[in-house]
Protein backbone atom coordinates (compact mmCIF):
# COMPACT_ATOMS: atom_id res chain seq x y z
CA UNK A 1 0.00 0.00 0.00
CA UNK A 2 1.07 3.67 -0.62
CA UNK A 3 1.79 5.52 1.84
CA UNK A 4 -0.45 8.22 0.99
CA UNK A 5 -3.07 5.57 0.42
CA UNK A 6 -2.40 4.13 3.77
CA UNK A 7 -2.28 7.82 5.32
CA UNK A 8 -6.29 8.17 3.93
CA UNK A 9 -7.02 5.17 4.94
CA UNK A 10 -5.69 5.70 8.78
CA UNK A 11 -7.61 9.05 8.97
CA UNK A 12 -10.60 7.69 7.90
CA UNK A 13 -10.93 5.30 10.79
CA UNK A 14 -8.95 7.56 13.06
CA UNK A 15 -11.92 10.13 12.07
CA UNK A 16 -14.44 7.77 12.89
CA UNK A 17 -13.27 6.56 16.20
CA UNK A 18 -12.54 9.91 17.28
CA UNK A 19 -16.05 10.60 17.05
CA UNK A 20 -17.25 7.84 18.86
CA UNK A 21 -14.74 8.69 21.76
CA UNK A 22 -16.21 12.46 21.55
CA UNK A 23 -19.73 10.84 22.24
CA UNK A 24 -18.28 9.28 25.09
CA UNK A 25 -16.04 11.56 26.28
CA UNK A 26 -18.99 14.45 26.48
CA UNK A 27 -21.39 11.91 28.65
CA UNK A 28 -18.21 11.19 31.01
CA UNK A 29 -17.63 14.77 31.34
CA UNK A 30 -20.24 16.10 32.69
CA UNK A 31 -21.49 13.11 35.11
CA UNK A 32 -18.35 10.78 35.58
CA UNK A 33 -20.04 8.10 33.56
CA UNK A 34 -18.08 5.97 31.47
CA UNK A 35 -21.02 4.58 29.25
CA UNK A 36 -20.31 1.03 27.70
CA UNK A 37 -23.66 1.17 26.54
CA UNK A 38 -22.54 4.09 24.22
CA UNK A 39 -21.97 1.09 21.20
CA UNK A 40 -25.43 0.02 21.77
CA UNK A 41 -26.69 3.56 20.35
CA UNK A 42 -24.47 2.42 17.26
CA UNK A 43 -26.31 -0.44 16.92
CA UNK A 44 -30.25 0.46 17.60
CA UNK A 45 -29.02 3.08 14.42
CA UNK A 46 -27.45 0.52 12.80
CA UNK A 47 -31.26 -1.87 13.37
CA UNK A 48 -33.44 1.52 12.50
CA UNK A 49 -31.71 1.43 8.82
CA UNK A 50 -32.60 -1.99 8.72
CA UNK A 51 -36.13 -1.97 9.96
CA UNK A 52 -36.54 1.36 7.36
CA UNK A 53 -35.54 -0.77 4.68
CA UNK A 54 -37.30 0.76 1.22
CA UNK A 55 -38.05 3.72 2.80
CA UNK A 56 -36.54 6.84 0.63
CA UNK A 57 -32.81 7.46 2.10
CA UNK A 58 -33.43 10.74 3.68
CA UNK A 59 -35.84 9.40 5.80
CA UNK A 60 -33.83 6.45 6.39
CA UNK A 61 -31.27 8.79 7.67
CA UNK A 62 -33.82 10.88 9.69
CA UNK A 63 -35.51 8.01 11.31
CA UNK A 64 -31.89 6.72 12.31
CA UNK A 65 -30.93 10.14 14.05
CA UNK A 66 -34.33 10.57 15.83
CA UNK A 67 -34.08 6.90 17.24
CA UNK A 68 -30.48 7.38 18.26
CA UNK A 69 -30.97 10.69 19.77
CA UNK A 70 -33.87 9.58 20.92
CA UNK A 71 -32.70 6.22 22.57
CA UNK A 72 -29.62 8.41 23.97
CA UNK A 73 -32.08 10.61 26.16
CA UNK A 74 -33.57 7.31 27.31
CA UNK A 75 -30.13 6.47 28.60
CA UNK A 76 -30.02 9.52 30.44
CA UNK A 77 -33.40 8.81 32.41
CA UNK A 78 -32.53 5.32 32.91
CA UNK A 79 -28.77 6.95 34.46
CA UNK A 80 -30.26 9.55 36.66
CA UNK A 81 -30.80 7.89 39.81
CA UNK A 82 -26.79 6.99 39.82
CA UNK A 83 -25.90 10.79 39.47
CA UNK A 84 -24.62 10.60 43.00
CA UNK A 85 -23.69 6.61 42.69
CA UNK A 86 -20.44 5.79 43.07
CA UNK A 87 -18.39 5.61 39.66
CA UNK A 88 -17.99 1.91 39.56
CA UNK A 89 -22.00 1.44 40.57
CA UNK A 90 -22.35 3.70 37.19
CA UNK A 91 -19.88 1.69 35.33
CA UNK A 92 -21.62 -1.63 36.67
CA UNK A 93 -25.18 -0.25 35.55
CA UNK A 94 -23.79 0.63 31.69
CA UNK A 95 -22.42 -3.02 31.46
CA UNK A 96 -25.58 -4.43 32.43
CA UNK A 97 -27.06 -1.92 30.08
CA UNK A 98 -25.15 -3.01 27.66
CA UNK A 99 -25.33 -6.47 27.66
CA UNK A 100 -29.27 -6.36 27.89
CA UNK A 101 -29.56 -4.56 24.87
CA UNK A 102 -26.88 -6.92 22.76
CA UNK A 103 -29.52 -9.55 24.60
CA UNK A 104 -32.21 -8.06 22.92
CA UNK A 105 -30.88 -7.26 19.62
CA UNK A 106 -30.13 -11.12 19.71
CA UNK A 107 -33.46 -12.34 20.66
CA UNK A 108 -34.69 -10.11 18.20
CA UNK A 109 -32.61 -10.51 15.23
CA UNK A 110 -30.51 -13.07 15.74
CA UNK A 111 -27.02 -14.19 15.56
CA UNK A 112 -26.42 -13.65 12.22
CA UNK A 113 -27.51 -10.38 12.12
CA UNK A 114 -29.65 -8.69 9.20
CA UNK A 115 -28.08 -6.61 5.78
CA UNK A 116 -28.57 -2.89 6.15
CA UNK A 117 -28.95 -2.50 2.28
CA UNK A 118 -27.80 1.67 2.92
CA UNK A 119 -25.64 3.09 -0.19
CA UNK A 120 -23.77 0.92 -0.59
CA UNK A 121 -22.34 2.04 -3.85
CA UNK A 122 -20.85 5.01 -2.19
CA UNK A 123 -18.11 1.47 -1.42
CA UNK A 124 -17.26 2.24 -5.36
CA UNK A 125 -13.51 3.63 -5.13
CA UNK A 126 -11.93 6.28 -7.57
CA UNK A 127 -8.79 6.09 -8.82
CA UNK A 128 -6.25 8.76 -8.90
CA UNK A 129 -2.52 7.05 -10.05
CA UNK A 130 -2.23 4.37 -7.72
CA UNK A 131 -4.44 5.22 -5.20
CA UNK A 132 -8.31 4.01 -4.91
CA UNK A 133 -10.00 5.78 -2.06
CA UNK A 134 -13.81 4.47 -1.86
CA UNK A 135 -16.37 7.50 -1.99
CA UNK A 136 -17.35 6.77 2.22
CA UNK A 137 -13.58 6.91 3.07
CA UNK A 138 -13.71 10.60 1.98
CA UNK A 139 -17.18 10.91 3.53
CA UNK A 140 -16.05 9.32 6.72
CA UNK A 141 -13.01 12.03 6.61
CA UNK A 142 -15.08 15.38 5.69
CA UNK A 143 -17.86 14.24 7.73
CA UNK A 144 -15.09 13.89 10.92
CA UNK A 145 -13.77 17.12 10.30
CA UNK A 146 -17.65 18.68 10.13
CA UNK A 147 -18.65 17.15 13.57
CA UNK A 148 -15.41 18.25 15.05
CA UNK A 149 -15.22 21.56 13.94
CA UNK A 150 -19.13 22.04 14.94
CA UNK A 151 -18.75 20.22 18.19
CA UNK A 152 -15.40 22.58 18.96
CA UNK A 153 -16.91 25.73 17.79
CA UNK A 154 -19.88 24.91 19.95
CA UNK A 155 -17.87 24.27 22.90
CA UNK A 156 -15.36 26.98 22.17
CA UNK A 157 -17.38 29.92 21.40
CA UNK A 158 -21.22 29.55 22.66
CA UNK A 159 -22.73 29.88 25.91
CA UNK A 160 -24.07 26.80 26.25
CA UNK A 161 -20.43 25.27 25.40
CA UNK A 162 -18.89 27.15 27.83
CA UNK A 163 -21.15 25.81 30.45
CA UNK A 164 -21.04 22.66 29.23
CA UNK A 165 -17.21 22.49 29.61
CA UNK A 166 -17.14 24.36 32.94
CA UNK A 167 -19.48 21.14 33.79
CA UNK A 168 -16.91 18.74 32.48
CA UNK A 169 -14.06 20.48 34.58
CA UNK A 170 -15.61 21.33 37.55
CA UNK A 171 -19.42 20.18 37.87
CA UNK A 172 -19.70 21.41 41.68
CA UNK A 173 -18.52 25.17 40.96
CA UNK A 174 -19.99 25.22 37.56
CA UNK A 175 -23.46 24.46 39.63
CA UNK A 176 -22.80 27.37 42.18
CA UNK A 177 -22.63 29.88 39.57
CA UNK A 178 -25.89 28.66 38.05
CA UNK A 179 -25.20 26.16 35.27
CA UNK A 180 -28.26 24.26 35.15
CA UNK A 181 -26.98 20.63 35.82
CA UNK A 182 -30.07 18.81 33.97
CA UNK A 183 -29.85 20.72 31.48
CA UNK A 184 -26.57 20.54 30.21
CA UNK A 185 -26.14 16.61 31.38
CA UNK A 186 -29.29 16.12 28.95
CA UNK A 187 -27.55 18.44 26.59
CA UNK A 188 -24.61 16.20 26.36
CA UNK A 189 -26.73 12.92 26.10
CA UNK A 190 -28.18 14.70 23.00
CA UNK A 191 -24.76 15.28 21.46
CA UNK A 192 -23.33 12.54 21.95
CA UNK A 193 -26.55 10.71 20.57
CA UNK A 194 -26.31 12.90 17.97
CA UNK A 195 -22.52 11.35 17.16
CA UNK A 196 -23.64 8.18 17.58
CA UNK A 197 -26.37 8.29 14.59
CA UNK A 198 -23.62 10.02 12.24
CA UNK A 199 -20.88 7.04 13.03
CA UNK A 200 -23.65 4.66 11.93
CA UNK A 201 -24.11 6.64 8.81
CA UNK A 202 -20.69 5.80 7.87
CA UNK A 203 -20.70 2.44 9.16
CA UNK A 204 -23.38 1.14 7.85
CA UNK A 205 -21.81 2.08 4.46
CA UNK A 206 -18.50 0.13 5.14
CA UNK A 207 -19.88 -3.04 7.12
CA UNK A 208 -23.36 -3.64 5.80
CA UNK A 209 -24.09 -6.83 7.76
CA UNK A 210 -25.90 -5.32 11.37
CA UNK A 211 -25.54 -7.70 14.77
CA UNK A 212 -26.21 -7.97 17.88
CA UNK A 213 -22.46 -6.37 18.80
CA UNK A 214 -22.14 -4.16 15.68
CA UNK A 215 -21.42 -0.90 18.16
CA UNK A 216 -19.84 -2.61 20.75
CA UNK A 217 -17.10 -3.89 18.39
CA UNK A 218 -16.28 0.32 17.62
CA UNK A 219 -17.16 0.97 21.08
CA UNK A 220 -14.07 -1.19 23.07
CA UNK A 221 -11.12 0.69 20.40
CA UNK A 222 -12.57 3.74 21.04
CA UNK A 223 -12.53 3.39 24.73
CA UNK A 224 -9.04 2.94 25.06
CA UNK A 225 -8.52 6.05 22.56
CA UNK A 226 -9.98 7.76 25.36
CA UNK A 227 -8.12 6.34 28.13
CA UNK A 228 -5.20 6.30 26.14
CA UNK A 229 -5.88 10.39 25.08
CA UNK A 230 -6.62 11.26 28.66
CA UNK A 231 -9.90 10.72 29.83
CA UNK A 232 -12.29 13.79 31.23
CA UNK A 233 -10.98 15.77 28.97
CA UNK A 234 -12.92 16.64 25.64
CA UNK A 235 -10.16 17.48 23.41
CA UNK A 236 -7.19 14.79 24.05
CA UNK A 237 -10.09 12.07 24.63
CA UNK A 238 -11.24 13.05 20.77
CA UNK A 239 -7.25 12.96 19.91
CA UNK A 240 -7.21 9.46 21.51
CA UNK A 241 -9.70 8.22 19.63
CA UNK A 242 -8.26 9.25 16.50
CA UNK A 243 -4.55 7.98 17.24
CA UNK A 244 -5.96 4.66 18.08
CA UNK A 245 -7.75 4.02 14.62
CA UNK A 246 -4.55 5.36 12.69
CA UNK A 247 -2.46 3.40 14.57
CA UNK A 248 -4.97 0.33 13.61
CA UNK A 249 -4.23 1.10 9.93
CA UNK A 250 -0.89 1.92 10.40
CA UNK A 251 0.16 -0.90 12.41
CA UNK A 252 -2.32 -3.59 10.67
CA UNK A 253 -0.35 -2.49 7.36
CA UNK A 254 3.17 -2.74 9.10
CA UNK A 255 2.49 -6.17 10.30
CA UNK A 256 3.23 -9.07 8.23
CA UNK A 257 0.17 -10.87 6.24
CA UNK A 258 0.57 -13.63 8.58
CA UNK A 259 1.03 -11.89 11.77
CA UNK A 260 -2.14 -9.41 10.90
CA UNK A 261 -3.89 -11.80 14.00
CA UNK A 262 -1.75 -10.54 16.33
CA UNK A 263 -2.92 -6.96 15.30
CA UNK A 264 -4.77 -5.94 18.63
CA UNK A 265 -2.09 -7.55 20.63
CA UNK A 266 0.16 -5.25 19.36
CA UNK A 267 -1.85 -2.28 19.90
CA UNK A 268 -2.86 -2.93 23.45
CA UNK A 269 0.41 -4.08 24.15
CA UNK A 270 1.47 -0.28 23.19
CA UNK A 271 -1.30 1.16 24.84
CA UNK A 272 -0.56 -0.59 28.32
CA UNK A 273 3.24 0.85 27.47
CA UNK A 274 1.80 4.59 26.66
CA UNK A 275 -0.29 4.49 30.19
CA UNK A 276 2.78 3.12 32.08
CA UNK A 277 4.18 5.77 30.60
CA UNK A 278 1.52 8.60 30.71
CA UNK A 279 -0.73 7.95 33.23
CA UNK A 280 -2.89 10.45 32.76
CA UNK A 281 -3.24 10.15 29.13
CA UNK A 282 -1.35 10.88 26.14
CA UNK A 283 -2.38 14.50 24.97
CA UNK A 284 -3.15 16.12 28.90
CA UNK A 285 0.24 18.18 29.05
CA UNK A 286 2.50 17.15 31.73
CA UNK A 287 2.91 20.14 33.25
CA UNK A 288 -0.76 21.28 32.97
CA UNK A 289 -1.19 24.54 34.95
CA UNK A 290 1.04 24.29 39.01
CA UNK A 291 -1.09 25.24 41.88
CA UNK A 292 -1.00 28.92 42.94
CA UNK A 293 -0.22 29.48 46.62
CA UNK B 1 -40.31 42.48 50.64
CA UNK B 2 -39.43 40.90 54.02
CA UNK B 3 -36.83 43.36 55.70
CA UNK B 4 -34.35 40.32 55.66
CA UNK B 5 -33.18 38.49 53.09
CA UNK B 6 -31.18 35.83 54.12
CA UNK B 7 -32.24 33.76 57.22
CA UNK B 8 -30.77 30.88 58.68
CA UNK B 9 -33.60 28.90 61.07
CA UNK B 10 -31.43 26.20 63.66
CA UNK B 11 -29.89 25.05 61.05
CA UNK B 12 -27.65 21.66 61.49
CA UNK B 13 -25.13 20.18 58.98
CA UNK B 14 -23.70 16.54 59.58
CA UNK B 15 -20.76 14.81 57.32
CA UNK B 16 -22.07 10.95 58.10
CA UNK B 17 -22.56 11.30 61.77
CA UNK B 18 -20.64 13.72 62.63
CA UNK B 19 -22.13 17.33 63.19
CA UNK B 20 -20.57 19.84 61.40
CA UNK B 21 -22.72 22.76 62.32
CA UNK B 22 -24.99 22.63 65.21
CA UNK B 23 -28.47 25.09 65.62
CA UNK B 24 -26.76 27.79 64.15
CA UNK B 25 -29.32 30.68 63.35
CA UNK B 26 -28.30 34.25 61.74
CA UNK B 27 -29.62 37.00 59.35
CA UNK B 28 -28.39 39.05 56.55
CA UNK B 29 -30.78 42.12 55.52
CA UNK B 30 -29.97 43.54 52.46
CA UNK B 31 -27.04 46.26 52.80
CA UNK B 32 -25.65 44.43 55.90
CA UNK B 33 -22.13 42.51 56.58
CA UNK B 34 -21.93 39.78 58.66
CA UNK B 35 -18.82 38.11 59.74
CA UNK B 36 -18.39 34.46 60.73
CA UNK B 37 -15.21 34.00 62.38
CA UNK B 38 -13.63 31.40 64.04
CA UNK B 39 -10.72 28.51 63.87
CA UNK B 40 -10.47 25.68 61.44
CA UNK B 41 -12.88 22.83 61.57
CA UNK B 42 -15.81 25.51 63.12
CA UNK B 43 -18.21 25.05 60.43
CA UNK B 44 -18.00 28.36 58.97
CA UNK B 45 -17.12 26.94 55.23
CA UNK B 46 -20.03 24.26 55.53
CA UNK B 47 -22.87 26.64 56.65
CA UNK B 48 -21.78 28.58 53.10
CA UNK B 49 -21.44 25.23 51.32
CA UNK B 50 -25.05 24.29 53.11
CA UNK B 51 -26.52 28.31 52.00
CA UNK B 52 -25.57 27.46 48.44
CA UNK B 53 -27.47 23.69 48.72
CA UNK B 54 -24.03 21.76 48.50
CA UNK B 55 -25.02 20.37 51.43
CA UNK B 56 -28.28 19.15 52.88
CA UNK B 57 -29.30 19.90 55.75
CA UNK B 58 -30.08 17.74 58.87
CA UNK B 59 -32.36 19.93 60.82
CA UNK B 60 -33.80 23.18 60.64
CA UNK B 61 -34.38 25.53 57.68
CA UNK B 62 -32.57 28.50 55.07
CA UNK B 63 -34.50 31.25 53.90
CA UNK B 64 -34.24 33.62 50.90
CA UNK B 65 -36.92 36.26 50.86
CA UNK B 66 -38.85 34.46 53.70
CA UNK B 67 -39.12 31.63 50.80
CA UNK B 68 -37.12 28.16 52.15
CA UNK B 69 -34.44 27.51 49.53
CA UNK B 70 -33.12 24.25 52.03
CA UNK B 71 -34.22 21.99 49.04
CA UNK B 72 -33.62 23.59 46.32
CA UNK B 73 -30.33 22.85 44.11
CA UNK B 74 -26.97 24.92 44.17
CA UNK B 75 -27.81 26.26 40.62
CA UNK B 76 -31.98 27.20 41.18
CA UNK B 77 -30.10 29.03 44.16
CA UNK B 78 -27.31 30.89 42.27
CA UNK B 79 -29.85 32.51 39.80
CA UNK B 80 -32.30 32.96 42.90
CA UNK B 81 -28.80 35.40 43.49
CA UNK B 82 -26.71 33.87 45.65
CA UNK B 83 -23.34 34.11 44.99
CA UNK B 84 -20.55 31.89 46.59
CA UNK B 85 -16.53 32.89 46.49
CA UNK B 86 -15.25 29.61 47.36
CA UNK B 87 -12.62 28.56 50.12
CA UNK B 88 -10.01 27.85 47.25
CA UNK B 89 -10.86 29.67 44.33
CA UNK B 90 -12.06 27.04 42.02
CA UNK B 91 -11.67 29.28 39.16
CA UNK B 92 -11.21 27.30 35.83
CA UNK B 93 -7.46 27.03 35.41
CA UNK B 94 -7.55 25.71 31.48
CA UNK B 95 -9.67 28.69 30.61
CA UNK B 96 -9.34 31.76 29.93
CA UNK B 97 -9.67 34.33 32.34
CA UNK B 98 -12.58 36.54 30.08
CA UNK B 99 -14.34 32.99 30.11
CA UNK B 100 -14.36 32.60 33.56
CA UNK B 101 -15.98 35.92 34.07
CA UNK B 102 -18.24 35.12 31.53
CA UNK B 103 -19.25 31.61 33.96
CA UNK B 104 -20.02 34.49 36.59
CA UNK B 105 -23.00 36.25 34.15
CA UNK B 106 -24.90 33.00 34.44
CA UNK B 107 -26.10 33.67 38.11
CA UNK B 108 -27.50 37.42 36.84
CA UNK B 109 -31.15 37.49 36.60
CA UNK B 110 -31.07 39.64 33.10
CA UNK B 111 -28.20 41.13 31.01
CA UNK B 112 -28.98 44.22 31.59
CA UNK B 113 -25.97 46.09 32.77
CA UNK B 114 -23.77 43.16 32.62
CA UNK B 115 -20.95 45.03 30.76
CA UNK B 116 -21.41 47.69 32.87
CA UNK B 117 -20.98 45.20 36.03
CA UNK B 118 -18.07 43.77 33.52
CA UNK B 119 -16.58 46.86 33.41
CA UNK B 120 -16.82 47.93 36.96
CA UNK B 121 -14.78 44.67 38.26
CA UNK B 122 -11.96 45.39 35.43
CA UNK B 123 -11.67 48.97 37.24
CA UNK B 124 -11.73 47.35 40.53
CA UNK B 125 -8.94 44.63 39.71
CA UNK B 126 -6.69 46.00 36.95
CA UNK B 127 -4.46 42.95 37.13
CA UNK B 128 -7.38 40.49 35.85
CA UNK B 129 -8.36 43.36 33.17
CA UNK B 130 -4.46 43.12 31.70
CA UNK B 131 -5.32 39.03 31.11
CA UNK B 132 -8.36 38.58 29.62
CA UNK B 133 -7.12 35.93 27.15
CA UNK B 134 -4.47 34.51 29.39
CA UNK B 135 -5.46 31.39 30.75
CA UNK B 136 -6.70 31.70 34.65
CA UNK B 137 -4.20 28.98 35.73
CA UNK B 138 -1.30 31.25 34.60
CA UNK B 139 -2.42 33.97 36.86
CA UNK B 140 -0.94 34.43 40.52
CA UNK B 141 -2.67 33.38 43.41
CA UNK B 142 -3.64 36.28 44.56
CA UNK B 143 -4.95 37.41 40.50
CA UNK B 144 -6.68 34.33 40.68
CA UNK B 145 -8.66 35.26 44.03
CA UNK B 146 -9.38 38.20 42.63
CA UNK B 147 -10.39 36.67 39.52
CA UNK B 148 -13.07 34.74 41.59
CA UNK B 149 -14.13 37.15 43.39
CA UNK B 150 -14.77 39.24 40.30
CA UNK B 151 -16.57 36.42 39.17
CA UNK B 152 -19.16 36.84 41.96
CA UNK B 153 -19.44 39.67 41.65
CA UNK B 154 -20.53 39.91 37.76
CA UNK B 155 -23.17 38.12 38.90
CA UNK B 156 -24.94 40.78 39.71
CA UNK B 157 -25.76 39.06 43.56
CA UNK B 158 -28.30 40.31 46.17
CA UNK B 159 -26.63 37.99 48.89
CA UNK B 160 -22.48 37.67 48.48
CA UNK B 161 -21.38 34.71 50.24
CA UNK B 162 -17.41 35.28 50.66
CA UNK B 163 -15.00 32.22 52.07
CA UNK B 164 -11.80 33.66 53.08
CA UNK B 165 -11.66 35.89 49.93
CA UNK B 166 -8.28 38.18 51.41
CA UNK B 167 -6.64 34.83 51.99
CA UNK B 168 -3.15 34.71 49.50
CA UNK B 169 -3.56 38.55 48.85
CA UNK B 170 -1.41 41.00 49.30
CA UNK B 171 -1.93 43.66 51.88
CA UNK B 172 -3.10 46.43 49.07
CA UNK B 173 -4.93 44.16 47.17
CA UNK B 174 -6.87 43.22 50.63
CA UNK B 175 -6.92 47.17 51.20
CA UNK B 176 -8.95 47.56 47.58
CA UNK B 177 -11.08 44.25 48.03
CA UNK B 178 -12.44 45.78 51.49
CA UNK B 179 -13.01 48.98 49.56
CA UNK B 180 -15.25 47.16 47.12
CA UNK B 181 -16.95 45.36 49.50
CA UNK B 182 -17.84 48.30 51.22
CA UNK B 183 -19.46 49.31 47.53
CA UNK B 184 -21.05 46.56 46.85
CA UNK B 185 -22.63 46.70 50.97
CA UNK B 186 -23.59 50.33 50.04
CA UNK B 187 -25.58 48.72 46.62
CA UNK B 188 -27.71 47.08 49.11
CA UNK B 189 -26.45 43.75 48.79
CA UNK B 190 -25.99 41.34 51.51
CA UNK B 191 -22.91 40.19 52.75
CA UNK B 192 -21.84 37.14 54.54
CA UNK B 193 -18.09 36.88 55.18
CA UNK B 194 -16.23 34.21 56.45
CA UNK B 195 -12.88 35.29 57.23
CA UNK B 196 -9.14 34.30 59.37
CA UNK B 197 -8.66 37.78 59.83
CA UNK B 198 -10.90 38.04 62.73
CA UNK B 199 -10.22 41.86 63.72
CA UNK B 200 -10.39 42.88 60.04
CA UNK B 201 -13.72 41.33 59.98
CA UNK B 202 -15.20 42.02 63.26
CA UNK B 203 -14.45 45.79 62.80
CA UNK B 204 -15.72 45.91 59.26
CA UNK B 205 -19.10 44.12 59.86
CA UNK B 206 -22.22 44.99 61.36
CA UNK B 207 -22.38 41.85 63.23
CA UNK B 208 -19.24 39.19 63.72
CA UNK B 209 -20.69 35.50 64.88
CA UNK B 210 -17.73 33.17 66.82
CA UNK B 211 -17.94 29.82 65.97
CA UNK B 212 -16.45 26.95 67.81
CA UNK B 213 -16.49 23.21 66.42
CA UNK B 214 -20.16 23.94 65.05
CA UNK B 215 -21.56 25.97 67.94
CA UNK B 216 -21.85 29.53 67.34
CA UNK B 217 -20.44 30.89 70.69
CA UNK B 218 -20.39 34.44 70.66
CA UNK B 219 -21.88 37.59 68.43
CA UNK B 220 -19.66 41.08 68.38
CA UNK B 221 -20.37 43.93 67.07
CA UNK B 222 -17.89 46.69 65.83
CA UNK B 223 -17.42 48.04 69.02
CA UNK B 224 -16.23 44.85 70.56
CA UNK B 225 -12.90 45.13 68.12
CA UNK B 226 -10.59 46.09 70.80
CA UNK B 227 -11.78 43.82 72.97
CA UNK B 228 -9.32 40.61 71.91
CA UNK B 229 -9.45 38.83 74.99
CA UNK B 230 -13.51 38.16 75.15
CA UNK B 231 -12.41 37.48 71.35
CA UNK B 232 -9.67 35.01 72.09
CA UNK B 233 -11.58 33.48 74.55
CA UNK B 234 -14.50 32.69 72.25
CA UNK B 235 -12.17 30.93 69.69
CA UNK B 236 -10.32 28.67 72.01
CA UNK B 237 -12.65 28.04 74.78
Amino acid sequence: MSFVQLLIDATALGALLALVAMGIALVFGVMRLVNFAYGELITIGAFTLVLTKGWPIVLRVLAAFVVVIASSLLMEVIFRPLRRATAATMLVATFALSFLLQNMFLFIFGPQGETIEFLAPLNRAIEIGDLRIRWITIIAIALGAVLLGFMSWLLGKTSVGLQMRAAAADFTTARILGVRAGRVIMLAFVLSGFLAAAVTLVLAVQRPLATPNYGFVVLVPALVGVVVGGLGKLVPATLGGFAIGFATVVLGDLLPSGSRVFLNSVLFAIVIIVLLVRPDGLFTGRTGVAERV
Amino acid sequence: MSRVLLELDHVSVSYGSVPAVRDLSLEVAPGEVVGLVGSNGAGKSTTLAAIMGVHRLAAGDILFEGISIAKEQPDAIARRGVALVPEGRHIYPDFTVEDNLRLGLLGRSTREGADRDLEWVRRLFPAIADSSTRMAGLLSGGQQQQLAIARALVSDPRVLLLDEPSLGLAPSVVDTLFDALAEIRDKGVAILLVEQRAQLTVAFADRTHVLRNGDLVLTLGPEDVVDTERMTQAYFG
